[in-house]
């Protein structure tokens, strides 16, 4: 059977077994959303490094510790990154300095499909993740988790630490509290025209 | 459906799901009301940005430096876990052999670091602890020296005033030995007159006080050897005069010699080939010798 034939928790088995290439298998299946976690969370290249790695270190010191009966590994590892990011950014970016413009690195990396409508998606994308960023903290996560990474209720849920109905109802309110700052941002009618594409 | 459920439903589905319009009844009440059909209208909108960023950054990985430090780790942690279940990892004998005892020797820095965490914690407080006891040392010992020593230091000859100079004339026979207490009173009668100058608060009695001389019962002989005939006479304040053969023993100013004194006679010892010999001990109230005379 393949490596990549396998799930997150029979990697991790393995892994922990001392599998040296089931280990590999699984961080480079599960580095990237950890790693764009951090990212979106905070804004900086070199936070997400440092909280990716911190996260792997942790499981290969308590791997042993996650019981799937409670959940995904992929929630598990999220929740792990979540606290990680929280520290570092308690550490070193206050509350109040995050809405800041995002890491020049970060923005350097975004991709560009197409080359006519770059400027407009790079520069939507940009203000989206300044709106993003300038959510607190308790709603920042929900959005970061449900809407960029696309986890189920239930894996949110697991990685925050709270019930279903508390992710719902802050989603609920982040994403009013976003609607109405995109909607007086300057992108607004770049926004518009991406959704009516998007919806024909 | 009302609004109220409309708003539930809403929330029940993902922002992708919202936008994506595939749930009937949400669809069926969006064509009915017009704010809900405002409100879903917004949440595709925000599907889309985000749908825009999440395209733009979904490419974005850790570096590689990082996958090396994690699989270092990695190792590492196998090796120990290996080394503790007693097996041995893959190599060499003479490989495996410097592995184990590299890891064994990392495993005894790392277990003792805590421990010299913790001593160090403890020399620390050591230091300082010793640190303010040096200190509370130092202010005291600076405290007593500054205070008045009561120590015997060397008199020092120096001019004293013709007023308070005192006389001390006692004439002494060579050979002197115990001496019955009225025979002390016959020549300490015959001695000059003390004139010193009454200027101690203790002293309450005048001049003609500090003439009259006081003399000290005669102590027995304890030995044969040792025979001191005692014969004092009591000044309310003395000065140490060099000028009459007194050799002082001890810095003697104004402060220091403040307080009275009186006059020793006393009877020195005699060696196998000399004869006694008899000095005049000044000696301070404070039981400090002030100046000694010897008269033969």
């Amino acid at each position: 059977m393949l490596l990549t034939d396998l799930t997150d928790e029979q990697l991790l088995a393995q892994a922990l077994a001392g599998d040296e290439e089931a280990f590999t298998a699984l961080y480079r299946r599960r580095q990237g959303p950890i790693f764009r976690f951090a990212l979106h969370m905070s804004g900086s290249v070199h936070l997400a490094e440092e909280v990716t790695q911190e996260v792997f270190l942790f499981l290969v010191q308590r791997g042993r510790d996650f019981d799937p009966e409670r959940g995904t590994l992929a929630g598990y590892l999220f929740g792990v990154a979540r606290n990680y990011v929280r520290r570092a950014l308690e550490r070193s970016y206050p509350e109040s300095v995050l809405g800041t413009p995002v890491d020049d690195v970060a923005t350097a990396l975004m991709v560009e499909n197409d080359p006519s409508e770059s400027i407009a998606r790079r520069q939507t994308s940009s203000a989206v993740w300044k709106a993003v960023l300038s959510l607190p903290q308790h709603y920042r996560e929900v959005v970061v988790l449900c809407d960029l990474h696309e986890l189920s209720y239930a894996d949110a849920a697991e990685a925050v630490g709270c019930a279903i109905g508390t992710i719902r109802s802050r989603l609920h309110r982040a994403h009013d509290v976003l609607g109405r700052k995109l909607q007086h941002s300057a992108v607004a009618p770049a926004i518009s025209k991406i959704a009516a594409r998007c919806t024909s | 459906m009302t609004c109220r459920g409309f708003k539930h439903q809403a929330e029940a589905l993902t922002l992708w799901e919202l936008a994506q319009g595939q749930d009937g009844q949400v669809l069926e009440h969006v064509q009915q009301c017009e704010s809900c059909s405002g409100w879903l209208q917004e949440q595709r909108k925000l599907a889309a940005s985000l749908q825009t960023l999440q395209a733009r950054t979904a490419v974005l990985e850790a570096g590689p430096k990082v996958e090396a430090a994690v699989l270092r780790a990695f190792r590492q942690n196998a090796a120990e876990r290996a080394d503790e279940a007693g097996t041995s990892p893959a190599g060499s004998p003479l490989a495996r052999h410097a592995e184990r005892r590299a890891h064994g020797e990392w495993r005894m820095v790392n277990s003792e670091f805590p421990l010299a965490l913790r001593m160090s914690r403890w020399f620390e407080i050591g230091a300082y602890v010793a640190v303010a006891a040096a200190v509370v040392v130092g202010v005291f010992l600076g405290i007593r020296l500054l205070q008045p020593s009561s120590r015997p230091a060397t008199v020092q000859s120096h001019a004293i005033p013709q007023s308070s100079r005192p006389l001390v004339r006692q004439p002494v026979s060579p050979t002197r030995a115990a001496v019955a207490p009225d025979e002390v009173q016959k020549q300490a009668a015959s001695a000059p007159e003390v004139i010193a100058k009454a200027g101690s608060a203790a002293s309450s009695q005048p001049r003609q006080a500090a003439a009259r001389k006081h003399l000290a019962p005669v102590k027995p002989a304890r030995s044969g050897n040792n025979q001191i005939a005692a014969a004092s006479l009591a000044n309310e304040e003395s000065q140490i005069d060099t000028e009459d053969g007194y050799v002082p023993l001890m810095f003697c100013d104004p402060l220091s010699c403040a307080s009275g004194s009186q006059v020793v006679r006393m009877e020195l010892p005699a060696g196998p080939s000399s004869q006694p010999q008899t000095a005049d001990v000044v000696v301070g109230y404070d039981g400090v010798v002030r100046a000694v005379r010897i008269e033969n």
